[in-house]
């Protein structure tokens, strides 16, 4: 709770479906609650997935304290219990109609499906801050590959679940590849420059390079990737036969990485670093040994572990949600 | 393409008006044709009084604009109004459009007092607000409380006494209990969303009328405001025909620096303009047909003087007339439309620019169409203003003009005087049947044309052949 209150706006994001984010949720809604810090949560939509109705029943509830803002599609008000004050109607149309900022009259539980464009978010954060709320909470999306971005968000907890895998140094080694990339540094390049190409390369001053293909890297200092980085994007780079120590892979932010471990792993092998434009602020990591598969694992050793291979700090939160 | 030029130059003139709010920038863009004489001579008068009241009263238009620019559309859910209850979401814009409105409306009554301007009626959202928020509270955010639900604020004050309870013990009974003050909460809300609902039907009517008073208000400030900036004449509504002093095409006239305004004047029947290319008789056309175009929409002609009739139809046939989709070539592409416009002009008051009629065809029968076109067009009663390099179409025209054409390169040799420097714009009446000018060969040479060509065109010339 410290460490999150450092923060203006947390997203909560995590590595697989049941990772633990509602509970994180709730964790911080309550802890703010206790500190007296009125606090406005939203929910990022399901990013990059067929959206629907249906998936939406799915997303667990939230339970809020009243005078507390939130954003969530108008149609979902009545499937939770609180007593609800219009306050804006956004504009932000969803399957279940527009999103809609309130304010919390009682406290109860609320449904939450707010914008899942990153547009949508920063209007609804600034839509919050009018309001007065100095704390806001996003709900991430399902994985950390669609996190809330770092252009909204000022941190991220990462909720780390055993639903990822019930081998747990699986889930080791892939919560370890994400936090190295959230600990991405920031590569101090202009992005505004290569918005408008997919790929394109630039030296060491960040000074745009005739375009060139990816297995001839030659000279480039930096390979500059706008939108998202993929394994079938870096793969020309991965076989290609040239000395690539001092070539850098830049993108945006790490929401923006789709990269498999091993093509990660790979590239780092031979040489190739990799930075972004918005370092993402890991705050802390949210363990949770539970599985919804019923193959958990102890919690003492998870937890343990997890502090081993993270530099990050790792909480495990216990039954914090109501 | 038909009309094609014509839709450039008026949306160019749309693109000079930014009205406020959403209603004024939809009706912009549908920029309805008045029919109704009197009805545009009211919008013309309301036009004159914004231009030359516009400085005078610069910051309560800007007031107005300001107000006026927040207003949700909130027609779709009022439309529905008599059919079906609101939403709490809908309550909760007509709440917010009734607000802003109340706040615009004060200035927007001002406005139209200091202007005088006629036919704008504005709906008092007082009885209206009454419904929504009785206690005079004016915050706009909708929560349906004890002023609005007798008893649901004590509902809901056992709610939290519950939720205190459940906070420091599970208690299924507790949560029953909780669980049937929600349903109860819930029905109450729906209740008063339907009682309001009710209430506030007699009103969607009224309002709806309200939202096209703001979209007329918002786009008329806006014409006023560039009639002003450009220096636009009141246009008079006549009987026949079109007189302008001093026109302009503001598509051409903002991007070419030194463009020469048109003043023509045309009565019912076919008039001819003839003269060198490059001269300007398309840009004459082209200004003349946006002027009636512009009058048709409401809007003042750009010209420092004018005087036009209130055409039904403004046809223009400019430019290459093919039509792939119909497999027509440039000729058949403009005799089909000839024809169209031939039925148009039996029942309907029409404007018709024809650039170069029937150019695309062997000189020899080409002269003979546009001839034979031009006589039939004459005896119409529409108003037709016909360019062509044909020498004997003038005559069956009851008016002639001219493009005063290259000036002569006394003295100097022709390169070194630039084309556009030597060119007279602008047309000149002159008697039916008189020659055109020929400057074909003078243009060939102005834009320094293999000399070799220019000498045989000239020997062919001469010859006759």
């Amino acid at each position: 709770m410290e460490i999150a209150s450092r923060y203006g706006t947390l997203s909560i994001t995590g590595n697989c479906k049941n990772a633990g984010k509602t509970t994180v949720l709730n964790y911080l809604i309550d802890g703010y609650k206790r500190r007296g810090e009125p606090v406005a949560v939203t929910s990022v939509g399901l990013d990059g997935e067929s959206v629907d109705a249906v998936t939406y029943t799915k997303k667990p509830r939230i339970y809020l304290y009243e005078g507390s803002l939130f954003a969530t599609a108008y149609s979902l008000l009545a499937r939770g219990d609180v007593s609800a004050e219009i306050l804006y109607s956004t504009g932000i149309s969803t399957p279940l109609g527009e999103v809609c900022v309130f304010r919390a009259k009682s406290d109860g539980y609320a449904v939450l499906a707010g914008p899942s464009a990153s547009a949508g978010l920063a209007l609804v954060c600034g839509l919050f801050r009018n309001s007065g709320a100095e704390r806001i909470l996003l709900d991430g999306a399902i994985n950390r590959k669609s996190l809330a971005a770092p252009a909204i968000s000022d941190t991220t907890v990462f909720c780390v679940g055993a639903s990822f895998s019930a081998d747990m140094s699986e889930t080791l080694a892939d919560a370890s590849f994400a936090c190295e990339l959230f600990g991405l540094p920031a590569s101090g390049l202009n992005f505004e420059l290569y918005e408008d190409d997919g790929v394109c390369f630039a030296d060491n001053g960040g000074n745009r390079l005739k375009q060139r293909s990816l297995e001839a890297v030659g000279d480039a200092a930096f390979v500059v990737f706008s939108g998202a980085l993929t394994d079938r994007e870096l793969r020309p780079l991965a076989v290609s036969a040239n000395d690539l120590s001092g070539v850098t892979v830049s993108f945006r932010d790490a929401s923006r990485c789709l990269l498999s471990r091993s093509m990660f792993e790979r590239l780092k092998g031979r040489g190739v670093g990799f930075s972004v434009l918005r370092p993402t602020v890991l705050a802390a990591v949210a363990a949770n040994p539970f599985s919804a598969y019923g193959t958990g694992y102890d919690s003492a050793e998870f937890v343990g572990e997890l502090r081993k291979a993270l530099a990050v700090p790792v909480f495990n939160v216990k039954g914090g949600a109501r | 393409m038909k009309n094609g030029s014509l839709n450039a130059d008026f949306k160019y003139v749309c693109s000079l008006v930014e009205p406020a709010s959403v209603f004024g920038r939809e009706l912009l863009k549908r920029a309805p044709v008045f029919r109704d004489r009197d009805e545009l001579t009211g919008e013309l008068d309301n036009i004159q009084k914004v231009r030359d009241g516009f400085d005078a009263n610069r910051r309560l238009v800007q007031r107005v604009r300001d107000g006026i620019s927040p207003l949700k559309d909130v027609r779709r859910s009022l439309a529905e109004l008599d059919s079906r209850s609101f939403s709490g979401l809908e309550m909760f814009e007509l709440k917010c459009f009734l607000l802003s409105w109340e706040s615009a409306r004060r200035d927007c009554e001002k406005l139209i007092k200091a202007l005088n301007l006629v036919g704008f009626e504005l709906f008092d959202p007082q009885r209206a607000l009454e419904i929504i928020d009785p206690t005079k509270q004016r915050i706009s955010s909708f929560f349906i409380g004890d002023e609005l639900c007798a008893g649901i604020d004590g509902l809901r004050a056992e709610k939290r006494r519950l939720e205190k309870k459940l906070k420091n013990a599970d208690d299924d009974e507790l949560t029953k209990q909780r669980a049937a003050l929600v349903l109860s909460e819930q029905k109450l809300e729906r209740e008063t969303l339907r009682r309001m609902s009710r209430e506030l039907a007699p009103f969607a009517e009224g309002l709806v009328e309200l939202v096209s008073v703001v979209a007329r208000l918002d786009l008329l400030l806006e014409k006023g405001r560039l009639a002003r900036e450009r220096g636009c004449g009141r246009p008079a509504v006549c009987e026949c025909g079109m007189r302008l002093k001093d026109a302009v095409n503001p598509r051409l006239a903002d991007r070419i620096e030194a463009f020469t305004p048109i003043s023509v004047s045309l009565s019912r029947g076919a008039t001819v303009v003839t003269g060198a290319n490059m001269g300007g008789k398309s840009v004459a056309l082209g200004v003349a047909a946006l002027s009636a175009e512009l009058l048709r929409r409401g809007f003042f002609p750009f010209a420092a003087e004018c005087e036009l009739e209130l055409f039904d139809e403004v046809t223009v046939m400019f430019g290459d007339m093919s039509d792939d989709e119909r497999g027509l070539s440039s000729f058949g592409g403009e005799i089909a439309a000839l024809k169209k416009l031939t039925e148009d002009i039996k029942d309907k008051n029409c404007f018709v620019a024809i650039d170069e009629l029937a150019r695309g065809t062997n000189a020899r029968e080409g002269e003979a169409v546009a001839a034979a076109v031009t006589g039939y067009l004459n005896a119409q009663s529409c108003v037709a203003l016909i360019a062509t390099h044909y020498d004997n179409v003038s005559p069956r025209a009851s008016a002639h003009y001219q493009v005063a054409g290259l000036e002569s390169g006394d003295g100097l040799p022709d390169e070194q005087r630039g084309l556009a420097e030597r060119m007279r714009y602008g047309i000149f009446p002159v008697a039916p049947g008189a020659r055109c000018p020929h400057d074909a060969v003078a243009i060939c040479r102005a834009f320094g044309l293999d000399g070799g060509i220019i000498d045989d065109i000239e020997k062919i010339l001469e010859r006759g052949d």
